[in-house]
């Protein structure tokens, strides 16, 4: 049972048999912090700690005592929406001994280009976007092969690639589950410059392109977690979820936590994943999305989730909050806007723990700050 | 730029006023010719060098100079504005009637983004085409306090425009584009 919801991060590191699984999402971002065992952590896409203004994952590594110049093996970046890149690379410098894993679809000349064309004018704007975390991560990476001292500073995951092998007893490995050799070629072509916006804030488009992320299955020697960024469905079999169901390269455990994809939208949903990718009644953890005038989960998702398994948990509810009110400001605004609210003010985290060595049969749940049990 | 319609006078800041250094009460009507009577009441007539000796009590003379329309006796200092609020928005989402934003605070950068969906009224037409998904522009609101010491309130919508990256810069992106590749064994 999941215990109740509190402000506090327990500043307790996990055992080193202990696979930990925690899970961030403040309402337009998402983070994702894996112990893999024996002190070895992954640290998969990054959003902001408003409050410490840090990358979640540091702020939280650092709470729990953690040297994440060392002890952070893998930073893996799913894709680069803005709500999955923020402080990505404040965290690879920190994490100096830390390899960075990325999507191969997007390891293209012409995308590199497009990115710093897109940094130089981005510096224009305030809050600039991923674009330019983006070439500030590729400046770290150039930086890091350049040196001869460098460990294994990059890699491009795609269908069937492993990108962990250690952790407890040497038995947890990390798989990249896609993007299918299909999306890899149809992204090399033409798409880079598809991928890009083309106003003055230069981003990666908010709802494209999301076949390119890069989904996992973390295996533990008695448990399995399926993280599914933000793949989705498409109607060709080759793309997106279907082509992960029909790969021979990935391998075929069934998963005990199950990291719903893009914030619990319809479209990343596949009936046949729930079947044959997962234990029955495996725990599922959703990160809402407030950037839309619908945000997401909506009712009739957490409905739909909560047919398959009865265990899920949002990371941050209720997803819509009022802005604060300012005197003087509030009727005008009020006058010029359909609608308005707040993305996100008290952010909370779902973290589970999986003992690795004992007989338990089922993980701790802990909820923190609004995180809830839906 | 958009003014909300509601206004309310407001006394004006006697700090803001300014007096040309004469005393009023001392003012003397140089004459009532049609000329003269012209220039008190700021019509065309061009009345430089017209200044004219008065009487005045005690028996000194002193030159008066008649009121002119470009130089006002009260003068005010130029429309402002007191800004109370400015985000920066960046467009996610244009339609037929808005345009979907996440708002950064300008003013308070501790505040929290928010999300809007903002009317495509409230633009300048010359704008509005410019809306599309990552541009980006500015809402400023306040008071604007006109020369005359009315008190509107005051919102301003501006998009961002953008420079062109020279063919220069775009080479030298090009160029870094290609070592980065070779760096990272990509191949074009």
């Amino acid at each position: 049972l999941a215990s109740s919801s509190t402000s506090k991060i327990s500043s307790v590191p996990p055992a080193p048999s202990e696979l930990e699984v925690t899970i961030f999402g403040p309402g337009i971002g998402e983070c994702i912090v894996v112990h893999l065992g024996d002190g070895q952590w992954m640290v998969v896409d990054s959003c902001m700690s408003r409050s410490a203004d840090l990358p979640v994952a540091l702020n939280y590594l650092r709470e729990l005592g953690v040297d994440v110049g060392d002890s952070v093996v893998r930073i893996v970046a799913t894709h680069w929406h803005d709500d999955h890149i923020r402080g990505l690379a404040t965290l690879l410098r920190e994490c100096s001994r830390a390899e960075f894993v990325m999507s191969l679809a997007l390891a293209n000349q012409q995308f590199f280009q497009l990115v710093l064309e897109a940094d130089a004018q981005n510096r224009l704007v305030t809050h600039n976007s991923s674009a330019s975390e983006f070439a500030e991560i590729l400046g770290i990476l150039e930086e890091r092969t350049r040196s001869s001292t460098s460990v294994g500073p990059h890699t491009f995951a795609q269908d069937g690639t492993r990108i962990f092998h250690g952790g407890f007893n040497g038995d947890t490995e990390v798989w990249a589950l896609s993007p299918s050799a299909a999306t890899v070629t149809n992204a090399m072509t033409a798409l880079a410059d598809r991928l890009l916006t083309k106003g003055l804030c230069r981003r990666f488009r908010r709802l494209s392109a999301n076949d390119l992320s890069v989904a996992l299955l973390v295996r533990a020697s008695k448990y399995n977690l399926l993280l599914g960024a933000d793949l989705e469905n498409t109607s060709a079999s080759e793309f997106g979820w279907k082509a992960v169901l029909d790969s021979t390269a990935r391998p075929r455990d069934l998963s005990h936590l199950f990291k719903i994809p893009h914030h619990g939208s319809p479209n990343a949903d596949h009936e046949e994943v729930w079947t044959s990718m997962l234990v029955a009644e495996p725990n599922t953890v959703v990160t809402p999305y407030a950037k839309l005038s619908d945000p997401l989960p909506r009712q009739v998702d957490i409905d739909r989730i909560k047919n398959r398994t009865t265990s899920l948990y949002c990371t941050t509810w209720p997803v819509v909050r009022k802005p604060p009110r300012r005197q003087g400001v509030d009727g005008i605004i009020r006058g010029a806007t359909k609608r308005r609210r707040v993305l996100t003010t008290n952010p909370g985290h779902v973290r589970l723990r999986f003992d690795l060595a004992g007989a338990s049969p089922s993980p701790a749940i802990e909820l923190f700050g609004s995180a809830r049990s839906l | 730029m958009s003014i909300a319609t509601s206004e309310t006078s407001s006394r004006i800041d006697e700090a803001d006023v300014q007096t040309r250094g004469i005393d009023p009460a001392s003012w003397v009507l140089p004459s009532l010719e049609p000329e003269r009577l012209a220039a008190t009441t700021g019509s065309d007539f061009d009345s430089k060098d017209q200044a004219v000796t008065a009487s005045l009590p005690g028996n000194e003379r002193r030159i008066i100079e008649p009121v002119r329309k470009d130089k006002l006796a009260v003068r005010f200092p130029a429309d402002r504005v007191k800004l109370l609020q400015q985000w920066e928005c960046v467009v996610q989402k244009t339609d037929t009637e808005c345009v979907e934003c996440e708002m950064y605070d300008l003013t308070n950068e501790t505040s929290p983004p928010e999300y809007a969906s903002v009317y495509l009224d409230e633009f300048n037409l010359f704008d509005r085409p410019l809306l599309e998904e990552g541009a980006v522009f500015y809402w400023s609101i306040g008071h604007e306090i006109r020369k005359t010491g009315t008190v509107r309130r005051y919102s301003e919508l501006r998009v961002r425009r953008m420079p062109k990256l020279s063919k220069l810069q775009q080479r030298e992106f090009s160029q870094r584009a290609k070592e980065l590749g070779k760096l990272f064994n990509i191949e074009d």
